[in-house]
């Protein structure tokens, strides 16, 4: 049976397409049949970060109202064996989602693949319930300041009591992902720390994405960043892959050790 | 808080008010008039009593019953809710409808949306229901029994969780922007970031505990503080808070 994963935070411009097309081409990069959706109606962006932005025919809403079938709309990735990407309509709005219609595309998306990753839109509205409502696995995305993580608070609230699973008495999973962290300024006090945030959100998590200019270089040029073998930030939605997948990793990119052994010696 | 704020020149209190259940087992308006004065004779304490009517019965002239009720001096101060039509036949009259908790169903779970849009109960999550206005309204209680609720999943921002006629034990925290509610006590053992309101129908014996206060606001019985106003020094402590002659008193535990 395949897992439905949703990447949601509430709040806009945190990562959560760089965090779905990263995660996505972890998985199948290990071989696991995957397919990543763009559920932000109107302001598609998800084949922009995966690079596939010209290969785009059908969309996700054509599915849905069954103008376009399946095999039509899959955008087969070019890099990776198992990665199928399905975009979003840039010209429709998030009514033309309906539950019924999204819930006949992913269940025609089970019986086909491992994974169904879910980006979703900012904001608690239709697309980003939409997009929450079948999961059975969340990434919540939470960058370390206080807006970013009292909406993803919230969001947790409405996975816990929204969501089809929640209404079944087995609500999402959840695992939090904090992205553009920077240890200097977490120790200059500008961020707040990663105790700071699990300790308000209060759920497992799974990985640290460093902030790193790579994660915008990679963006614009249509590259996941977890392609970029040398990235930190590809390094840690590496780890964050494999934490999901049930391996035991140490947190990386957190201390700012080095950087403070220089400002040590050049008092800064 | 500040006394020498301008006092504004009215204001909404959470009170819990006693008030006795008229229920009428007849819709013969005479014979309602013969025991009416029947029973006055025998206790001159029901003069002038306030009482709410209580509309599980069908009521078929409430006008009329509200003349025999007026003759004989019995103060009627609203109506008790009861089916849809009797609601509407009672408002027509001016009578406020006032909600009873006592008259709801048993079963009917203990976390939900305060503010009842009637088939609220209905949708039995096992999480709180989503955000909307506070204050339940005043009601006779009595009749349901007191309980105590465990709560141990954490209250997000957004979400409400009100413990009706109980006290809440909740062994999670309160978010920033959510709010927890008890007609008793609230015990809370996570961090309190939210808001917490003991003694909502306005129970001035009723306290809150915490062992991390960092709350947006307090109130206990209708008396309230905002985050501002909660003294410096018990911030991030565990702390009782208490009403002492309508002032909040907080009181470090550890």
């Amino acid at each position: 049976m395949a897992k439905i994963i949703v990447v949601t935070s509430g709040k806009g411009g945190v990562g959560k397409t760089t965090t779905s097309a990263s995660f996505a081409c972890g998985l199948a990069k290990r071989g696991h049949k995957t397919v990543v959706i763009d559920f932000d109606v109107g302001l598609r962006n998800l084949d922009l970060i995966m690079g596939c932005e010209r290969r785009v025919v059908y969309d996700f809403v054509n599915v849905v109202h069954g103008e376009a079938n399946l095999k039509q709309a899959l955008i087969k990735d070019k890099r990776i064996e198992n990665l199928y990407v399905l975009a979003a309509s840039q010209t429709r709005d998030k009514d033309a989602l309906t539950e019924d219609g999204v819930k006949k595309v992913l269940d025609d998306l089970a019986k086909d693949f491992e994974y169904i990753v879910c980006d979703s839109p900012a904001g608690i509205e239709k697309g980003a319930f939409l997009a929450m409502n079948f999961a059975d696995e969340a990434l919540v995305v939470t960058n370390p300041e206080v807006s970013s993580v009292r909406d993803s608070d919230r969001v947790l609230g409405l996975l816990q009591s929204k969501t089809v699973g929640a209404k079944a008495g087995q609500p999402p999973k959840e695992h939090l992902v904090i992205t553009r962290y920077s240890p200097e300024r977490v120790q200059q006090g500008e961020m707040l720390s990663i105790e700071d945030v699990k300790d308000i959100l209060a759920i497992p998590l799974i990985g640290v994405i460093p902030e790193s200019k790579t994660v915008l270089n990679s963006s614009n040029a249509g590259t996941p960043v977890i392609l970029e073998d040398n990235a930190d930030a590809g390094q840690a939605y590496e780890d964050v892959v494999a934490r999901f997948l049930g391996e035991d990793r140490p947190l990386r990119f957190v201390s700012s050790e080095r950087k403070g052994l220089l400002s040590r010696l050049f008092g800064d | 808080m500040s006394t020498t704020e301008a006092r504004p020149a009215l204001e909404f209190r959470g009170r819990m008010l006693s008030v006795s259940l008229l229920r009428i087992h007849s819709n013969d308006l005479d014979e309602i008039a013969d025991s009416l004065r029947t029973q006055l004779t025998r206790s001159a304490l029901l003069r002038e009593l306030p009482v709410a009517l209580d509309l599980k019965p069908q009521i078929i002239d409430v006008d009329g019953l509200l003349q025999v009720l007026r003759r004989e001096h019995i103060k009627v101060i609203g109506a008790v809710r009861g089916a849809a039509s009797m609601e509407a036949a009672v408002r027509r009259t001016g009578l406020a409808v006032i909600q009873d908790p006592g008259s709801r169903g048993r079963d009917e779970p203990p976390v939900e949306s305060a503010p009842p849009p009637e088939p609220a109960a209905a949708e039995a999550a096992p999480a709180p229901a989503e955000p909307q206005a506070a204050a339940p309204a005043p009601a006779q209680g009595g009749a349901e029994p007191f309980r105590v609720q465990l709560h141990e999943t954490p209250v997000r921002s957004g979400q409400q969780l009100y413990i009706r006629n109980g006290d809440l034990t909740l062994t999670a925290q309160v978010g920033a922007g959510a709010e927890v509610i008890a007609d008793g006590n609230l015990h809370i053992y996570g961090v309190l970031r939210g808001r917490a309101i003991a003694g909502a129908q306005g129970d001035t014996a009723a306290r809150i505990f915490c062992r991390s206060l960092q709350a947006e606001l307090v109130a206990i019985a209708g008396t309230y503080m905002v985050a501002d106003d909660i003294p410096a020094d018990m911030r991030k402590r565990a702390v009782q808070i208490r009403l002492d002659k309508e002032r909040l008193v907080f009181e470090a535990l550890d």
